[in-house]
């Protein structure tokens, strides 16, 4: 493999600045981590995570992400992270304080002290303010995401209100459940334009365009089989339960360990042949997202395959569940190295008129999201 | 160009575009020059940012996001010239010092998880007001019978309400008793907090021949009453159920490690609660003339009455909130004294413990 970030054997200095500094037509990215050193990241955060009752998952995240960041380069030159684990255990400590203990002692309060009308009209209005929270949580990891990614020296950023993002996400998730479901994919690309046309690469604002390729992916085609095929295979094991006399055997008083075994046994393969309906549709909106976004000179596409996410998904699954959860790491990488090895830039950027992001970049994230399990590696 | 210049790019951090420059290296720092201008980073403000096989990727604290990237052949020079900077011997320095910290911090909350919590539990519910006891009690049963509903007549079950309460007064229970039937065919009894007794339906039928067997649960229940077991318990769980659901996070093994050994450490405490609540249920059974190895023929008929599967009698005693069944009515037959009557019998029993039944 040639790496155009290597210089060759007594190439000139100018020759490999030329080389790796040019900003023409067609920026490759390429995503170049290895199973090994990511399985050993998630490795040694298992075990720094038992002594220190999981405290340490902030620097192993962080770790990961620097190389999984160091790993992903554009026009041959590399990303990188500058997060660091304080950061999010400080943003973490803050949400415990703000967040979870306030919850925690007005759920707990109004178990103890109140009757049960009352306690239910106090604790229904805090569920629903979480849900909101939810929304506001990924906005708030995404804005820290993104202002401690860097490239070519340069941040990215965020702008735009965290609490719009999150009402938005709960009104668009209440018309995804009246809808059943069929406002949801809608709501993601809705939520896509949201963040997408508020993110900045330095002082240029990146936009979400309804393109004509990006049109062109059928998203309420694919969202109509993976509805179909998902209550399909979901009917068909059921009345497989049903039929077989599985379900007649679940006694919660009297548990008949051999029907729950059937149970799962046969849950795995109904979620395996749901993910494949739901394959086409995962791999149409990210095509569809990618496609519509553009910076500046440059536009985005993705060759995304549902073939890509079957394997993926099914990999992926053996991966984490073999190691226990330490391949998790592993798993997350080997999707985003798909995604990027899948991306195309075309155009170009012109780099010496893109400047400095001015953007205050916020001095913790994630802990609303790390408090509510939300966080995801990457 | 000097021996120890290498080629590199250069971002200043102020825009994306990247300048060819030659680094040269020395022990003072790095000299960075190109297309006529020359920049000085001191040695003892460059960092690496980031190092793979192809590249090194330099920092200075000072400058922002300001990177000078050189090819990792050029690492010799470095190395030369910087010995300490590639050496990753002050990174290792902080993350050994980083690891001891959080082991410390860690030890610290699994100190207050695993000891403060549960020794606080105690003394704090010894100082919570009866009346906010009794108050918690009823909002906690209210709660409860929206899942399981009470049941049996009000004749029925008076005149067992009034017995309990009589063996409540005379054991020093130290709370008025309300007691009720729950409509669940599972055998099982529990004391809520504020001396709220709940009994189930499969309990008391489960007892119908032998009503001193019954009251020798309700005992063992007043004596939780007594004890104030189920305050201390959620005192015991919000100290330390939460503080461990707050701390711990993220996903695999590691986490679900952290959080059973706190679930083993909660059932530690129950059942030292529920040997003590034997041993209470003892002296209260003696004080109102009743036979403590009644508690032994109770266990049995429970055991009886719970179906095939539903008994935890293969549960190692580590994994199981109760002390092991054997071993309680050993004990139990071991207070035999018997020759008393129960205070419901023959007939009466009979019509009580069938009232849920008939509904």
């Amino acid at each position: 493999m040639t790496d155009e970030a290597q210089p060759a054997a007594g190439e000139s200095a100018a020759n490999f600045a030329a080389r790796t500094t040019r900003a023409e037509p067609g920026l490759e990215i390429a995503n170049t981590s290895r199973m090994g050193a990511m399985l050993w990241i998630g490795f040694y955060t298992f075990l720094l995570n038992i002594v220190t009752l999981t405290i340490f998952r902030f620097w192993g995240r962080t770790h990961f992400r620097r190389r999984l960041w160091a790993d992903t380069r554009i026009g041959g030159e590399a990303l990188e992270y500058t997060g660091r684990g304080l950061e999010l255990f400080l943003g973490f400590i803050i949400a415990i304080f703000t967040l979870m203990v306030p919850t925690i002692a007005a759920v707990f309060g109004a178990q103890l002290l109140l009757g049960p009308q009352a306690m239910i009209a106090v604790i229904i209005p805090i569920y629903l303010l979480l849900f909101v929270i939810i929304g506001v949580a990924i906005f708030l990891a995404r804005r820290y995401h993104l202002s401690r990614t860097t490239y070519r020296g340069i941040r990215f950023g965020q702008t735009g209100s965290a609490w719009g993002f999150g009402f938005a996400a709960f009104g668009y998730g209440v018309l995804s459940v009246l809808t059943l479901g069929w406002f949801s994919p809608a709501a993601q690309i809705r939520l896509s334009r949201r963040l997408w046309s508020n993110a900045w690469y330095g002082g240029v604002r990146f936009k979400f365009e309804d393109t004509e390729e990006a049109k062109k992916e059928p998203v309420y085609l694919s969202f109509a089989l993976a509805w179909v095929g998902g209550i399909v295979v979901y009917g068909a094991w059921v009345g497989w339960l049903m039929s077989s006399g599985v379900a007649g055997r679940m006694d919660p008083v009297a548990p008949d360990f051999g029907a729950i075994g059937l149970l799962y046994a046969s849950f795995i393969p109904a979620a395996l042949l749901i993910a494949v309906f739901v394959a086409w549709h995962f791999a149409v909106i990210t095509r569809r997202i990618t496609k519509s976004l553009r910076l500046d000179g440059l536009t985005f596409s993705s060759r995304l395959s549902t073939f890509d996410i079957i394997e993926l998904s099914i990999t992926n699954f053996l991966l984490i569940v073999f190691t226990l959860g330490i391949g998790l790491m592993a798993a997350q990488m080997r999707m985003w190295k798909r995604l990027a090895n899948r991306m195309t830039l075309s155009g170009a950027l012109d780099f010496a008129a893109i400047e400095q992001s001015t953007i205050e970049a916020p001095k913790q994230g994630e802990g609303l999201a790390d408090g509510l399990d939300l966080v995801s590696n990457f | 160009m000097s021996e120890s210049a290498v080629p590199g790019r250069y971002f200043d951090g102020r825009t994306a575009a990247g300048h060819d420059v030659e680094a040269v290296f020395s022990a003072d720092g790095v000299s960075i020059r190109g297309q006529g201008h020359e920049i000085f980073w001191p040695a003892k403000r460059l960092r690496i940012a980031a190092r793979d096989e192809h590249e090194i990727r330099l920092s200075n604290v000072r400058e922002g996001e300001a990177r000078l990237v050189i090819p990792a052949r050029a690492a010799g020079v470095i190395g030369a010239a910087m010995p300490e900077l590639l050496s990753g011997a002050p990174e290792r320095r902080r993350m050994t010092a980083l690891v001891i910290a959080l082991i410390a911090a860690a030890a610290a909350v699994a100190g207050g998880v695993f000891f403060g919590a549960p020794a606080a539990s105690g003394p704090l519910a010894e100082r919570t007001p009866k009346e906010l006891e009794i108050q918690m009690g009823e909002n906690v049963a209210g709660q409860i019978n929206l899942i399981l509903k009470p049941c049996g007549a009000d004749a029925d079950l008076a005149p067992l309400s009034a017995a309990i309460s009589a063996m409540a007064k005379t054991g020093g229970a130290g709370f008025p008793i309300r007691f009720q039937i729950v409509d669940t065919p599972i055998p099982n009894a529990f004391a809520l907090p504020g001396g709220q007794v709940m009994t189930t339906r499969g309990l008391i039928e489960a007892t119908s021949e032998d009503p001193e067997a019954f009251f020798a649960v309700m005992a063992h229940e007043l004596g939780h009453v007594r004890a104030r077991d189920s305050l201390k318990a959620i005192y015991r769980n919000a100290g330390a159920g939460v503080v461990l659901d707050i701390v711990t996070g993220g996903s695999g093994a590691a986490q679900q490690a952290v959080i059973i050994a706190g679930q083993l450490n909660q059932l530690r405490h129950t059942r030292k609660q529920e040997a003590a609540a034997d041993e209470a249920a003892y002296e209260i059974l003696l004080a109102s003339g009743l036979d403590p190895a009644a508690l032994a023929r109770a266990f049995d008929l429970i055991l009886g009455a719970l179906p095939d599967d539903g008994r935890d009698e293969d549960m190692p005693a580590w994994a199981s909130s109760h002390p092991d069944t054997a071993e309680r009515i050993k004990k139990a037959k071991a207070r035999a004294a018997p020759g008393g009557t129960p205070p419901i019998t023959g007939d009466d029993w009979k019509r009580i413990s069938s009232a849920c039944s008939a509904e």
